[in-house]
């Protein structure tokens, strides 16, 4: 098969990438209200959060709760060095990034001679203790009474005033980070990925460290998770202890299960639908809870794959129906298909 | 102070190997590791809580109908999370399933009870002095309750028909099948009793920590007790847990702030040093 740079599957994705991306960067803060664009803007972080997740989810095959603690660390990292030295926040939310990352190279190390669940249950371990150290720590983080007045973005003399360009700020950072973690799952390093979540012996047999391939894996999902805490105090100007809790880790997942883990368009959809739930279904307010509760084991029962997993089966159906021929292997089917973890 | 605070944390150790104990006997059953059990915990508080105040039961009457209350929620668990995924080849989903019930459980109970902790009178009010300290009731009955359903889980699955048949099923569920054991029931049964003997941990601590959905977070250190003990074995998840216990309560002496920092760090540091526990479970392949 000869590798066409034109071909008809690139063109389309461009096209729509275009489309998405003039949608959101024009119709959207030019159709919504002041308060509104605050619950895009968080959209957008949860979304950097989650991609991370994602990662570890749907590339690797394990479920992390780490992600608020991650979020924590980039942002009182960043909010501090920004605050103490008066650095540009765009250069300390990078600095907020790598500390993450470098975390959780070292916590990942540890973690990850665990396998499975018990993996899972000592991430949840670990956001507890984060959650701890942030809500005692008052020297740095302020404890429960949090940093007030966070710097705002600002460059080369721009500076933003408003949540609209907190918008548009946020909205590029999470456009890069998609296009990042795209790529990722098209180079050596997430094919890797894909192995050890299919089957370990068989990823072990083919050369691949996989000790090395999680920890890598998580220090990556730890980076997203850092940028997108840095990017949640400097555009709300405020950061507390209680941001980062065990329960919005299990939003984060309940978000990226919802969208499909193994696409990032689905994550972003399911980052989107959850944040704007409790907008739509204001008469619900206080049951919201317990609807995403029945939704998610609902979900698992009858669509583990998510939104992206249902479109995806509907488009191959379509195709079926139409004769139309198909080389790639969809996604997803590989998981589905085989025993994972025997 | 020493002595009351190795008491205290024998007590609480106690709590946490009951819960420990719900976890593992899932994790040997089922090899499923129950996100929700520490929402069960929960419930067992709020459900004695109405039988004793909003029924106006009195004690013996009020114990074995909250075991059966709490057993029957076990089976009815089972059968809406567990069930419908037995045969779904991605692990995570029944994780995540599990995640969802224990936001539904929490939620139900708010929307039930409200949002406000109740009070949950002690069974025996006062102090006792011992050493020269003075010590709650509570603590003591703790004790004696735990060691008692410790005892009893010990006899169902060494003495007991019914337990040797549950054992049977975890440890071979084919050639369980092929004797005519159900899978079905057993699996039940063991939801059931693992609801019920977590949710007498709930009823234990309510009067010490109050009837709060707050409760479920004792689960993380049912969890840790269990890890440190040894992944799946029923005796390492009761000494890791008292172990837990005794260490969260000598912690006070070094910091009030990072108490549970602490525990989860020593969690932290038995993984790195001994990541199979001090006592290696037969199925610690399984997990």
């Amino acid at each position: 098969m000869t590798k066409r740079l034109l071909n008809r599957k690139t063109i389309i994705g461009a096209v729509s990438l275009l489309l998405f991306v003039l949608l959101f960067y024009l119709y959207i803060p030019n159709n919504t209200g002041a308060y509104t664009i605050t619950v895009w803007n968080s959209a957008l972080i949860y979304f950097m959060a989650n991609i991370g997740t994602a990662i570890m989810l749907g590339s690797c095959g394990m479920v992390s709760f780490a992600s608020p603690a991650f979020m924590g660390l980039g942002a009182y990292t960043s909010v501090y060095i920004c605050m103490n030295y008066g650095v540009n926040p765009f250069i300390t939310m990078l600095i907020g990034m790598l500390v993450s990352m470098l975390f959780a190279v070292l916590i990942g190390m540890a973690l990850m001679r665990l396998n499975g669940t018990f993996f899972t249950f000592s991430t949840v371990a670990l956001c507890q203790i984060a959650y701890t150290v942030y809500n005692g720590w008052k020297p740095v983080t302020g404890g429960p009474n949090g940093i007030p007045r966070v710097p705002q973005f600002t460059a080369f003399g721009w500076v933003a005033k408003t949540y609209f360009d907190n918008y548009y700020v946020l909205l590029t950072i999470a456009i890069i980070a998609f296009v990042l973690a795209n790529r990722l799952g098209k180079t050596n390093f997430g094919r890797a990925m894909n192995s050890v979540r299919d089957n370990e012996l068989v990823a072990k047999t083919t050369g691949i460290n996989v000790f090395r391939t999680k920890v890598t894996a998580f220090a990556i999902a730890a980076g997203f998770a850092g940028i997108a805490g840095a990017c949640l105090a400097h555009s709300t100007h405020y950061v507390v202890s209680t941001y980062f809790t065990y329960s919005n880790a299990t939003m984060y997942i309940i978000q990226v299960m919802i969208g499909g883990v193994y696409n990032i368009v689905g994550v972003f959809a399911g980052t989107i639908l959850i944040t704007m739930l409790p907008e739509w279904l204001r008469p619900l307010q206080e049951y919201i809870k317990l609807v995403y509760g029945v939704g998610v084991i609902l979900l698992m029962i009858f669509m583990p794959m998510g939104i992206w997993g249902l479109g995806s089966d509907f488009i191959k159906r379509i195709k079926k129906r139409y004769h139309i021929k198909d080389n790639v292997t969809p996604i997803g089917v590989l998981a589905e298909d085989q025993e994972v973890g025997k | 102070m020493y002595l009351q605070l190795l008491i205290v944390g024998i007590a609480m150790g106690m709590i946490y190997a009951l819960l420990s104990l719900g976890i593992v006997l899932l994790v040997r059953a089922v090899g499923v590791l129950n996100f929700a059990e520490g929402q069960l915990f929960m419930l067992g508080a709020y459900v004695t809580f109405c039988l004793t105040y909003q029924v106006g039961m009195p004690l013996w009457l009020m114990i074995p109908i909250a075991v059966v209350i709490l057993f029957l929620f076990g089976v009815l668990f089972m059968f809406s999370i567990y069930w419908p995924l037995r045969k779904s080849t991605w692990s995570a989903t029944i994780i995540i399933s599990c995640l969802g019930a224990s936001s539904v459980i929490s939620e139900l109970v708010k929307v039930i009870w409200g949002n406000n902790p109740l009070v949950y009178a002690p069974l025996i009010k006062g102090t006792v002095k011992i050493g020269g300290v003075n010590l709650e009731y509570q603590y003591l009955i703790i004790i004696a309750v735990c060691i008692l359903m410790i005892f009893l889980i010990q006899m169902l699955f060494d003495k007991m028909y019914v337990g040797r048949i549950m054992q049977a099923a975890a440890q071979n569920k084919y050639a369980a099948g092929l004797l005519g054991v159900s899978a079905t029931l057993t699996v039940a049964a063991t939801y059931g009793i693992s609801a019920a003997l977590v949710g007498i941990g709930g009823w234990l601590v309510a009067p010490l920590f109050l009837v709060r959905t707050g409760l479920s977070d004792f689960l993380l250190k049912g969890f840790a007790g269990m890890v440190i003990g040894g992944y799946g074995s029923v005796k390492g998840a009761v000494i890791g847990s008292i172990l837990v216990g005794i260490i969260e309560s000598y912690a006070v002496l070094l910091t009030t702030t990072y108490q549970n920092a602490i525990v989860f760090l020593v969690l932290i540091v038995f993984l790195v040093i001994k990541p199979d526990g001090l006592i290696k479970g037969k199925i610690s392949e399984k997990a």
